[in-house]
């Protein structure tokens, strides 16, 4: 390998993604060459230095005008049909007054039969759905435990499977400092644990979890579900040397009882 | 599996496209910071960062109908972040941020700076100016690579060329900074 050779490889290497054979060949012409190991040694140094630069945090104005925009082109989004209605009556301004009156008895018929279909009912509630879901959302991204623990409890108003608001219960459960809040968000997932994305990163989450109440609580959500990833993961814990004796026994007597 | 794998950005990103408009919002959970500091290192200043990150999103929503997915989702918008950046800049006739105003970057930490600086944070702060002083298109790039905002095969997606070219580049990037950084360096300990 020649110093242009070596050029050419930097970027892999700065980025430990050199194959072995590379690598040894890199390491060789280095250690023989000054001239490109002072080189590398600085380019090293600055790429390095890039990663310690700190990640800044925008402002919370960001996110505020960010929801308010989306739901303003939500609103401007839907269809406005009483508006549409009377822009399409002055179209024809010489409609006699009868035909007009009919015309106004007719829509109020269809009118009454939308309503009674129930289309208006379906909307309204659509329309508390997404906003009990704005309002989960939210405070399950707040920095106060107590409000996270307040957005685990209003995720049960959404009856029905809403993506958004297991996803950030999930999140919840992976990643949330608080061990009150994890524990609320295992309950709140319970009964969608059927959703295989939703069981598979439970499963991901019980691997890493090192909170023995939370671990636990996982388990005892899992265990029912006896799926065979579930089941393995349960193993490898009632051998996990780094899991408390008290688990590792919780585990152990849970495996038993399903023999 | 990770969390982020259960829904990706390209399928939230297609249900926006057919109308379902508030998953536009997981997306915005997901990206908005390193959106900011994308526009943090190559726009400069903290409001206009926000202002820009708030203007992509608008877009992606007004656009949104453009989206194919073919090559994902991150080269679709940070090929947006760029046109935003440069409309913005030829609004307000500005050039676009470099050496030339670096004194206008605005971090969050920016404090006067105590005598007893920790070296590391000297650094930190030269290392800063020196990328500053890079021409945009490789200060780009560097962000681009270093915070892993998009993989080697988007970045070439988004600058439209090879893989091999966007590794030269990043290579000659990361050289021009490591000079600029010496130089700054030697000045501030002569």
């Amino acid at each position: 390998m020649n110093c242009e050779e070596i050029s050419e490889l930097v970027y892999d290497y700065l980025n430990e993604r050199l194959d072995a054979d590379c690598a040894v060949s890199f390491t060789v012409h280095m250690d023989g060459c000054a001239e490109c190991r002072e080189q590398v040694s600085d380019l090293q140094h600055t790429w390095t230095g890039l990663a310690d630069l700190p990640q800044e945090e925008p402002s919370s104005e960001l996110k505020a005008r960010f929801y308010s925009m989306l739901e303003s082109q939500q609103v401007a989004a839907k269809p406005r049909p009483l508006a549409t209605w009377f822009q399409n009556l002055a179209v024809f301004p010489l409609i006699p007054q009868g035909l007009a009156a009919g015309v106004l008895l007719f829509a109020g018929i269809l009118i009454g039969a939308q309503i009674e279909s129930g289309e208006n009912v379906d909307e309204l509630r659509r329309e508390v759905r997404s906003l009990s879901q704005r309002v989960t959302l939210s405070l399950l991204q707040q920095d106060s435990v107590s409000e996270r623990l307040r957005g685990v409890r209003f995720s049960y108003q959404s009856a029905v499977y809403d993506e958004e608001v297991i996803i950030a219960l999930i999140d919840a459960v992976g990643y949330d400092k608080s061990v009150n809040v994890r524990l609320a968000a295992i309950d709140a997932l319970k009964p969608y644990l059927s959703q295989q994305p939703v069981l598979n990163s439970m499963v991901t989450f019980l691997g890493k979890e090192r909170s023995p109440l939370v671990q636990v609580s996982l388990i005892d959500a899992l265990f029912g579900t006896n799926g065979g990833e579930t089941l393995e993961t349960l193993r490898v814990m009632s051998n996990d040397a780094q899991v408390i004796d008290s688990v590792r026994e919780h585990v152990r007597t849970l495996l038993e009882e399903s023999v | 599996m990770n969390v982020t794998d259960v829904f990706s950005d390209n399928e939230l990103m297609l249900r926006v496209r057919d109308g379902d408009n508030v998953r536009l919002g997981m997306l915005f959970e997901r990206h908005h910071k390193k959106l900011f500091n994308f526009f943090l290192h190559t726009a400069g200043k903290r409001q206009v960062a926000e202002d820009l990150v708030q203007e992509v999103f608008v877009r992606m929503l007004k656009y949104k109908h453009t989206y194919r997915g073919e090559s994902g989702f991150g080269p679709w918008m940070y090929r947006m972040a760029r046109n935003v950046r440069s409309d913005q800049f030829r609004k307000r006739g500005n050039a676009p941020f470099d050496s030339a105003n670096v004194e206008t970057v605005e971090l969050a930490d920016e404090r006067p700076a105590p005598a007893e600086l920790l070296e590391t944070d000297q650094s930190i702060g030269l290392l800063r100016t020196a990328l500053a002083q890079l021409p945009i298109e490789k200060r780009e790039l560097l962000i681009m690579a270093r915070f892993e905002l998009l993989k080697q095969d988007e970045i070439a997606s988004l600058l439209d060329c090879s893989v091999a070219t966007v590794k030269v580049r990043i290579h000659r990037a990361i050289k021009e900074l490591s000079r600029i950084y010496h130089q700054i360096t030697c000045e501030v300990r002569a």
